[in-house]
């Protein structure tokens, strides 16, 4: 069976000569179509559940992308100036009572200079008066 | 006849060529937009965390406020607690 194989390539006769080598091509040709096949068959198979993935994901993300935009603009036009006038609004009182600088700390809020505070309680006072 | 077997390998190679690039484009495609869905994700967690954080940090404040009433009038002023009602007006009305 393995005869062929040992032999070396001078010894080996022309295809056309040896009907056992053509055979054998053929074997391997149809083989090789078969496996290509089923590789073809797994590609399919695997493009279509990731094409599927895709098609999740990007529904998810069309629906999720309006919500965290707005979200985010909201935040920042809207919340994060009034949490920042309350927080300096609480440094500004945790200076004058200094009993209050621990509830600050243990929110790693850093009090700050007192005579610093002239540019950032400008903008503190009429948001106050609101 | 062997031309046509041929014909069909190289057929099926081709297809073979074809999938493999449909799949590259699906995972990279895959792969950038749940990056971008993780980082939407993770905005709305910190803006989430950060409203967490001064819901927690006023509810301190009106606690302390319990203790020292010097802070109610900023907490009255970021609407954290009702300005306290006019004790005279019932007078008034007698």
């Amino acid at each position: 069976m393995n005869e062929p194989e040992s032999k070396a390539p001078s010894d080996f006769v022309p295809a056309s000569r040896n009907g056992n080598l053509w055979e054998r091509y053929e074997q391997l040709r149809k083989i090789f179509a078969a496996s290509l096949f089923a590789v073809l068959i797994l590609a399919g198979s695997l493009n279509i559940l990731l094409l599927r993935q895709v098609v999740t994901m990007r529904k998810d993300l069309d629906a999720v992308r309006p919500q965290v935009n707005q979200l985010v603009e909201n935040y920042q036009k809207i919340e994060d100036p009034q949490i920042k006038n309350f927080v300096n609004s609480l440094i500004g009182f945790g200076r004058t009572h200094p009993d209050f600088n621990p509830i600050l700390v243990k929110y790693k809020i850093t009090p700050g200079p007192p005579p610093v505070p002239i540019p950032s309680a400008v903008p503190m006072e009429p948001q106050k008066k609101k | 006849m062997s031309s046509g077997k041929n014909l069909l390998l190289l057929i099926l190679t081709g297809l073979l060529f074809v999938s493999a690039i449909l799949s590259a484009i699906c995972v990279v495609t895959y792969v950038r937009g749940t990056g971008e869905l993780r980082a939407l994700q993770g905005k709305a967690a910190s803006i989430e965390n950060n409203r967490t954080l001064v819901r927690s940090l006023a509810a301190e404040a009106m606690e302390y406020g319990k203790k020292n009433p010097a802070i109610d009038p900023l907490l009255q002023s970021f609407g954290l607690k009702a300005a306290p009602a006019a004790p005279a007006s019932p007078k008034a009305t007698k």
